[in-house]
């Protein structure tokens, strides 16, 4: 079933088409990246998919159900979570507090004016489940801001399942990241994507191949090309793109 | 936890510590110059100011047209006085607190989808818009000589105790039971859930919505629940003052609660707008005692605080003692 459905997506900014009547389809259970060189419209796309900028023209389904003019909260209570190119979590709250507030948004709460909050013991459980998922057991009480940027990365992440998504938008989430951390990162994908649809922006073409059942490739904020990662490796006007054949990274 | 150390843990609470030194202030402040009915006024403003640090320093949004709230909880409060009833004495106060609240709820419904500048100018000029009304809508408001002929009520249970309000210190200690309903309610408020999710709208209002927040609603709400207590301040300075004026919703009282909240800091700590209130309430009495000028003197003392201590009183005393700041754990 086709879980995520892009319809002529399109674009403009100013006079820059940085969409251009992109229409992709992504099952239920599917890990794909979507690559291209610098500005071909990745993280631009994300957004129109995620509802942080509006399209031109276009539509965006989830389930079948059109969530084009959705508001974003209605959209992540659908099941679509994302995670952010930069740095995107709550810096002055501690790991344990930012995943609470996922939590507690997800379960509902939020108009208690008088309740304190340590009093929702039903939030305060599912807590420590998501942090030890995503491997951040030992530093709860650490705040964002003080945590390495590949800690902060995977807290981004972890943030965005705190909504109990099913399908999950990974905009970069290597970017930035020494090779040891990008392995951390590479194996929560993995795990991730045992059990949630992922859609995945990535520039490292090591993890991109790794992991992604199937590869859309993105230039001038066209596909130029879609298929397995075999596939995508051996086409020419993908090659192409990447100036003379040479992968980006 | 045994009872031993409850009482410990609330002796030892910065809420504690607030309500001792308001309690004792008309007694000492006769030593440094001033009177009774000047702490009145530190403390009507404590409550103004805890209620704009709500928006400000918990929520990240800033209203430059706050005065208007505390004006229509005064305009509320004669209103009820002068054409309803002064007969129970809680009912123009409660008639103060929810025409404020409706009308806040109005204007946070209008606003709450703008953003930053947009958001503050239009709070500016929404409060300008109830000035003028106030100040041109004779036969409700008075227009400019105001709704004046104001009654304190005497708090009374037959055969038990008799209040007269009209006594300053025993007007004091009213506003002061006042106070302790607010600042017990607020400080509820902001560690709940719901003053958590206003802290990373703050924070981060894009993620926010992220989580599934539907924030609109929250910076509405937000918006209204200010106004409740500003409405509160302002009917009880309706009763300290005799009177309600448009000058009360004029746009420099605005600007003189922002004040209040940055000196104190309120984007620190939870109680910055109380001592920022005391302190500005004080020095414009001990400056205005010796110079026409006195608003240069103000003035002054803001761009130091600014310029050097941007977070305020409370701000430089967070580094000694930490738990005198605010965040949304524990």
């Amino acid at each position: 079933m086709e879980l995520i459905a892009v319809e002529n997506l399109t674009k403009n900014f100013g006079g820059l088409r940085a969409v251009d009547g992109v229409t992709l389809q992504v099952k239920e259970g599917e890990l794909v990246s979507i690559i291209g060189p610098n500005g071909a419209g990745k993280s631009t796309l994300f957004n129109l998919i995620t509802g942080y900028i509006r399209p031109d023209k276009g539509k965006v389904f989830f389930r079948g159900e059109d969530i084009t003019d959705l508001p974003v909260h209605q959209m992540v209570r659908k099941g679509i979570g994302r995670s952010f190119q930069l740095l995107n979590v709550f810096s002055e709250l501690s790991v344990f507090e930012n995943i609470r507030m996922g939590v507690q948004a997800h379960l509902g709460y939020g108009f208690e004016f008088f309740t304190p909050l340590d009093r929702l013991k039903e939030v305060r459980e599912k807590v420590p489940a998501i942090i030890e998922s995503v491997g951040l057991t030992g530093k709860e009480t650490a705040r964002a801001k003080d945590l390495s940027y590949g800690d902060n990365k995977i807290l981004d992440v972890a943030v965005a399942l705190t909504a109990d998504p099913k399908a999950i938008l990974l905009d970069e989430p290597t970017s930035g990241l020494a090779a040891k951390e990008t392995g951390r990162m590479v194996d929560l994908i993995r795990r991730l994507s045992e059990r949630l649809t992922i859609l995945l922006v990535e520039h490292d073409m090591n993890v991109v191949f790794s992991v992604s059942g199937r590869i859309i490739v993105l230039n001038q904020g066209r596909i130029i090309a879609e298929g397995m990662p075999d596939d995508i490796r051996k086409d020419e006007g993908v090659q192409e793109a990447y100036l003379g054949g040479e992968w980006g990274c | 936890m045994n009872l031993s150390n409850k009482i410990l843990i609330l002796i030892k609470h910065p809420i504690t510590l607030a309500l001792f030194l308001f309690a004792i202030l008309p007694l000492v402040l006769p030593f440094i110059g001033g009177y009774i009915s000047l702490a009145t006024e530190v403390i009507i403003m404590s409550i103004f100011a805890l209620a704009f640090n709500l928006l400000l320093g918990y929520t990240g949004l800033t209203s430059f047209g706050h005065a208007a709230y505390l004006g229509l909880g005064a305009y509320g409060f004669a209103l009820c006085e002068l054409h309803l009833t002064q007969r129970i004495w809680f009912v123009p106060i409660l008639s103060g607190i929810v025409l404020t609240g409706i009308l806040s709820f109005l204007v946070g419904y209008v606003i709450s989808k703008k953003k930053g500048i947009y958001y503050s100018l239009l709070t500016l000029a929404i409060g300008q818009l109830f000035y003028f009304v106030g100040f041109r809508w004779n036969e409700v408001t008075g227009g400019e000589t105001g709704l004046t002929g104001l009654v304190r009520p005497t708090l009374e249970v037959p055969g038990l105790f008799s209040l007269n309000l009209s006594n300053a210190l025993v007007f004091y200690y009213f506003v002061f039971v006042a106070f302790l309903l607010t600042i017990l309610l607020l400080w509820r408020i902001v560690h709940s859930p719901f003053g958590a999710v206003l802290q990373i709208i703050k924070q981060n209002e894009g993620r926010a919505k992220y989580l599934g927040y539907n924030t609109f609603w929250y910076k509405c709400v937000c918006f209204t629940i200010s106004g409740l207590f500003s409405g509160f301040a302002g009917a009880l300075y309706a009763m300290f003052t005799y009177c309600a004026f448009a000058d009360y919703l004029y746009w420099i009282n605005s600007g003189d609660v922002v004040m209040m909240t940055l000196i104190g800091g309120g984007l620190t700590s939870f109680f910055g707008p109380l001592a920022g209130a005391a302190i500005f309430i004080i020095a414009r009495n001990l400056f205005s005692s010796f110079t026409q000028n006195w608003q240069i003197f103000m003035g002054i003392i803001f761009v130091i605080f600014i310029l050097f201590f941007p977070e305020g009183l409370f701000g430089i005393l967070k580094k000694q003692k930490p738990f005198l700041s605010k965040g949304i754990g524990g």
